[in-house]
């Protein structure tokens, strides 16, 4: 029973490119024994924590057969302007932080809701024109200048050093479980439980199948829409607050954090076996395949390689799996004698 | 349902606010630099036809239109620089200068807003380059247009260029900040040392110049990279390039910063592992490591003032366009605190403007 | 009610009435407007003009969850499914929205899911994927989704196309069933003997146009054939003349494991070989494997003398077999490509000019001849198949792989959703074929169609042939309750 279980588990995607994932972590650490510290894996969980989150949002969208380019944006405006507003009111509340973001995120996404559902436009095509559009709006209304470390308000610097717990090293200095691991554990539980407790979660799920046999078979689609693109900008905000306190820096125009992410970020869902095309994929798969992703990003100079070996691994990772899902779910239907697609 | 409507109604208040607070509040000194660059275009006309209106005096029928194109907008450098440039456009009337820059630092659109700006027929063009070597074709069409080409922290289009103005020998910088460092680390141990790419030539000077006198100083200091990594001037990747150098090398004594993100990130990264074995030595500016400055996480942060470079690069220009011979082997005074004595050699323009922060002076400086 | 689509005038002028607890059945040829009808009444297209009145509530259109609100279900033609999601939770979705429920319990979606396959009596794996099933499995989760909710007024647009008659009989039953509960239903089939059975009042469209309702009492089959088509429809009866007896096709001991085993036939040219069977009966895993989609385990293909194995369509293909599937949403044709597009498709080599040119004369030609012998009823070549009613897809997909001038052709079920005056076209169109010397494997459920069409028979019940019938058998009087009886047997 229990070994089926597992048997089940690895052929599935998400099994793969976990054994991946061991086996690449066992080689860095072949390679060089630094890697296997707690202290490491402790940091690879904060620096991550705003990719997964952002992730959580991403696999909405896709389950919903739909694909977003533009919460990258939205996680930088939101948190930009959160940081503006605090900056110069002096309300040194993280929670007012993280409100200030959350509602500016969350009438971003309802604009892209509203665009999707009802001008019937493709989403990448929607969000590519509405990305552009929030920077702009954040430039004329808010500016776009950098705030270095020494401006940025203190709840910012608090939050990102804040830990959860701290184990020291040898050497002296100390490690901890940053505090971001708490919205990021909240988060994934959160839409796990939309996703798959919910009515509204299974509407999207529903509408990434078939379109058609969602609206036939009653569901609100500007309801489930409305929900899908707010939810992905309440994250991205959370995200981009969490991102900009772990960085303790934000230029807004000019930075690659958060932004440019967004492709890199669908990628690694996708390599963690959620679909593309909609109406498949887990919030583990999200996990997984960003963590991956993640350990390619951030395990470069263990390995002594260049940053373009990043994007190789990734690619190589990404088709690979795409490759391997497709020939698997083949296989399958041929031995069941379906031949559709 | 009537609830819903009006927590929504309340929400979109809020947010009016929200938006509303933060455009009234943009911090008054800052918006007037702001202006000519962003909004460039739209501004030059009456810009332009001020002088006109005007009692004509000898020369002010002729307006000077000087942009500089520094490597990236929203940059707390540049913004500097911007004000630099800035202060020159107030203190020449018959100047109109103004810092435009590219979203993101890229050559490529460095060198198609260089072309925009030949196209629009502006008298001098400043930049800092990205790139230099990717500059020399658009350069050479400026000049071939007539367009006076003033780059700062480009030696490698000195000679194509009229003039590349530099703040100081990059390699004497170099070696004070490689000095600095092996002094911090008390002659022993491992460093790591980082620049914003290896295209950029003025890192690559101060990297060289650092490890060069490492290597002949203090040898008994190991550099654990041959090649130095590379951060794109870009906080985010300095500090992922950061988190990763000290854990893959947990037994790190010092780091050779040649950016100021990696000098920064580095500083927030020791504070946040309260690791005391590292010392930074670093490019600085105070706006970004004065904290870390004040605290003792950075031992060394050396830089110069963006706002002085700026405003002797355009005064170059200037000086340029009014037909002032500029000789070589004889010196030119542009304006400003150590460049007021610049050697002029092999169409490079130099200075000698390296400011040292301490704890004690870091406060002075609003950059 | 009027409903348009661009020029096409689906409906026109139609009224209609259901009573409480009423089996009203309508019937009508493909792209009279029957489906559109359903759509417009559930919500999925606005009228153009007209008037919806349920329960005494007008309206001058609805939409879907109105309808739902209503007492509406549908089982839609194309079923409307949710692939990726599993049966469990494609049964009770529907029951779950319309009692707008937040939040989800998979306990209770088993439980409901689990009672509705249990009411129609076929066990299926509650979670496995609907992608996962056969095309007659889907019907029956489709079936199964619109009883799980106590509905007033079901739709049944063709639901039992895939199905073979032991599930058709429980349906049926299920039918009146619901009509002793008081639940009205409206059902939309081409097999008219299915109507006959259950109906109360049947209705009959033409060209989008109701003929009028007739109580089912006062109807004969030959009366409504009458009605929909405008004329006398009698199936030809095929008899094989043709002279060369060598053998096109044997198959000896052919067995796929767990499918079918040890099957052995023989066809010559014009020979229509029937063979049928109940839900399960290896039928189609038969005709995949010839068809190179199905390796086999044992056994031999032997074609024109020599021993052939397929592993794959384009094997088969080039030596002269051609296979028109069973399901042909998916797997015959391109749902969003134009008809000339679907019906040069495999034979994109003799449509090109010399240097691999695709020669669009030749093609539209093709497709112009096609929609003629076949009469597909269609706006023109151009449209895409999506549009073409269900029926009409059945004959563009059949047209395509005749075109295919095939030496054996293998037809799975070729006429199902096809109105009885296009199947009589079909019918003699398989049985020129024939004449002409091409060997045919033709599948089907439907026993009228086997015996105007076949010289020969096999029926096969649970992946072993059960039952041989050569021509003279055929022939005999009672020959439905023989077939009947061996499908029967044990
Ligand atoms: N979405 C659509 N776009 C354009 N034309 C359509 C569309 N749906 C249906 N039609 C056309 O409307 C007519 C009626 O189609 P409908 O599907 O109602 O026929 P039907 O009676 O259900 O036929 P069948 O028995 O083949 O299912 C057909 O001519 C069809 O081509
Ligand atoms: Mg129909």
């Amino acid at each position: 029973m229990k070994s089926n279980a597992i048997k089940k588990f690895f052929s599935k995607t998400e099994g793969y490119i976990l054994l991946i994932v061991i086996v690449y972590c066992i080689i860095v650490a072949a390679v060089n024994p630094n890697f296997m510290t707690p202290g490491n894996f402790l940091d690879l969980i904060r620096s991550s924590s705003w990719y997964w989150i952002l992730g959580f949002g991403v696999l909405l969208v896709l389950l919903s057969g739909g694909i977003d380019v533009s919460y990258t944006a939205i996680a930088i405006c939101s948190g930009y302007v959160s940081a503006c507003v605090i900056q110069r009111t002096g309300i040194e509340n993280l929670a007012f932080a993280f409100f200030i973001a959350i509602l500016i995120g969350l009438w971003f996404g309802a604009i892209n809701g509203f665009l999707i559902h009802y001008f019937r436009l493709p989403t990448l095509i929607a969000t590519l024109g509405t990305k552009t559009i929030f920077i702009g709006i954040m430039a004329a209304l808010v500016g776009v200048e950098a705030i270095n470390t020494d401006h940025l308000p203190a709840v910012f610097k608090d939050f990102g050093l804040a830990k959860l717990f701290t184990v020291p090293t040898e050497t002296g200095a100390e490690y901890g479980l940053s505090v971001f691991f708490i919205p990021l554990v909240i988060l994934g539980i959160l839409t796990w439980f939309i996703l798959y407790r919910t009515q509204i979660g299974r509407s999207v799920v529903a509408l990434g199948n078939s379109e058609v046999s969602a609206e036939r078979a009653g569901y609100n689609l500007f309801k489930t829409r409305m929900f899908i693109y707010m939810y992905v900008g309440a994250l991205a905000a959370v995200a981009g607050v969490i991102a900009i306190s772990d960085v303790a820096w934000i230029a807004p125009l000019s930075s690659t954090m958060i932004r440019g992410t967004e492709l890199t970020i669908i990628a690694a869902l996708i390599i963690g076996g959620v679909k593309l095309t909609g109406g498949e994929g887990t919030v583990f798969a999200s996990i997984i395949g960003l963590l991956l992703v993640r350990l390619f990003e951030t395990t470069l100079i263990f390995l002594g390689l260049t940053s373009s070996w990043q994007n190789f691994f990734t690619g190589l990772v990404f088709v690979a799996s795409l490759s391997v899902t497709s020939l698997q779910r083949a296989r399958k239907r041929r031995r069941m004698l379906l031949f559709e697609e | 349902m009537n609830k819903k409507k009006i927590f929504a109604v309340l929400m979109c208040l809020v947010l009016v606010a929200v938006f509303a607070l933060t455009a009234c509040g943009t911090p008054a000194e800052e918006t007037p630099s702001e202006t000519p660059a962003q909004e460039e275009p739209a501004q030059e006309t009456p810009a332009q036809e001020e002088p006109a209106e005007e009692a004509p005096t000898a020369e002010s029928d002729e307006q000077f239109e000087i942009v500089m194109i520094a490597k990236t907008e929203g940059l707390a450098w540049f913004d500097a620089m911007k004000r630099g440039v800035a202060e020159f456009n107030d203190d020449f009337a018959d100047v109109n200068a103004y810092q435009h820059s590219p979203e993101g630092a890229d050559a490529a659109k460095q060198a198609a807003m260089i072309e925009d700006y030949i196209a629009k027929g502006v008298d001098a063009i400043c930049c800092v380059p990205n790139d230099p070597k990717a500059l020399i074709p658009v350069v050479q069409k400026a000049k071939e247009a007539g367009i006076v080409v003033v780059i700062h922290e480009g030696e490698d289009l000195a000679g194509i260029a009229d003039w590349d103005v530099e703040v100081f020998d990059n390699y004497e910088f170099g070696r004070v900040m490689g000095q600095k460092l092996g002094e911090a680390m008390g002659g022993k141990g491992k460093y790591a040392a980082n620049v914003g790419g290896l295209t950029m030539q003025t890192h690559m000077q101060w990297w060289q110049g650092g490890t060069d006198y490492i290597k002949e100083n203090f040898p008994d200091i190991e550099l654990v990279n041959e090649q130095p990594y590379e951060d794109q001037d870009d906080a985010a990747i300095a500090y992922d390039i950061c988190k990763e150098i000290l854990r893959a090398h947990p037994d790190l004594n010092g780091f050779l910063g040649c950016t100021v993100e990696s000098g920064s990130s580095m500083c927030r990264l020791l504070k946040e592992t309260n690791n005391k074995n590292v010392k930074v030595s670093c490019l600085a500016v105070p706006s970004a490591l004065g904290e870390y400055i004040k605290e003792g996480w950075c031992a060394n942060g050396q830089g110069n003032s963006p706002i002085d470079a700026g405003y002797a690069t355009v005064m170059c220009a200037y000086k340029v366009l009014k037909g002032e011979t500029i000789e070589e082997g004889s010196t030119v005074d542009l304006g400003k605190p150590g460049m007021d004595n610049c050697n002029v050699k092999d169409g490079v323009i130099k200075g000698d403007a390296t400011i040292i922060f301490t704890p004690e002076n870091v406060d002075q400086y609003d950059f | 009610m009027y409903k348009s689509f661009g020029a096409v005038q689906a409906l026109k002028n139609v009224s209609f009435e259901v009573a409480p607890a009423e089996i009203h059945c309508l019937v009508g040829e493909n792209g009279s407007g029957k489906s559109t009808f359903v759509k417009t009444v559930a919500g999925v297209h606005p009228p153009d003009s007209g008037e919806i009145i349920l329960n005494g509530n007008s309206y001058p259109k609805v939409n879907v969850r109105e309808a739902i609100k209503e007492g509406i279900q549908v089982i839609y033609q194309d079923l409307s499914l949710f692939p990726s999601m599993t049966v469990a939770e494609n049964i009770a979705t529907n029951r779950m929205i319309a009692e707008n429920r937040r939040f989800i319990n998979w306990k209770e979606i088993r439980e409901i899911a689990a009672k509705q396959l249990e009411r129609i009596g076929v066990s299926l794996d509650l979670d496995e994927a609907v992608e996962n099933l056969s095309v007659a499995n889907r019907q029956l989760v489709a079936i199964c989704r619109a009883l799980s909710l106590d509905a007033k007024l079901i739709f049944m647009d063709e639901p039992t196309t895939a199905l073979t008659k032991t599930e058709v009989d429980r349906l049926l039953n299920i039918v009146l069933d619901l009509k002793s509960k008081g639940i009205s239903v409206v059902f939309i089939s081409h097999k008219l003997d299915e109507v006959m059975e259950v109906a109360d009042l049947v209705s009959i469209f033409r060209d989008g146009e109701k003929v009028g309702d007739f109580p089912s009492s006062e109807v004969n089959e030959k009366m409504l054939v009458y009605h929909m088509t405008g004329r006398k429809v009698e199936y030809p009866r095929y008899n094989r003349t043709y002279k060369d007896d060598t053998p096109v096709l044997e198959v000896k001991n052919l067995t796929s494991n767990g499918k079918y085993e040890d099957v052995s036939f023989t066809v010559r040219k014009g020979d229509i070989l029937g063979l049928t069977g109940l839900l399960g009966a290896g039928r189609t895993e038969l005709a995949l494997t010839l068809f190179g989609l199905n390796p086999q385990d044992s056994g031999k293909i032997i074609l024109e003398g020599k021993e052939r194995k397929f592993t794959t369509p384009y094997q088969a293909i080039k030596s002269g077999i051609s296979l028109v599937p069973e399901n042909r949403q998916t797997q015959g044709c391109y749902m969003n490509k134009s008809i000339t597009d679907n019906v040069a498709a495999p034979i994109l080599d003799r449509m090109a000019n010399g240097g691999g040119v695709l020669n669009v004369n030749k093609m539209k030609e093709h497709a112009e001849d096609t929609v003629k012998t076949l009469r597909v009823v269609t706006a023109g070549i151009s449209t895409e198949l999506q549009n073409l009613s269900g029926g009409n897809q059945q004959k563009v997909v059949l047209g395509k792989w005749i075109g295919t001038n095939p030496k054996v052709l293998i037809l799975d079920s070729p006429t199902v959703g096809v109105d009885v005056g296009s199947k009589e076209e079909i019918y003699q169109h398989i049985q020129k074929f024939a004449a002409q010397g091409t060997a045919v494997i033709l599948i089907s459920d439907e026993i009228p169609e086997i015996l105007a069409n076949c010289n020969k028979l096999i029926v096969m019940k649970k992946g072993k042939v059960v039952g041989r019938l050569e021509s003279d058998d055929l022939n005999v009087a009672d020959v439905r309750d023989r077939i009947h009886a061996l499908m029967d047997s044990n």
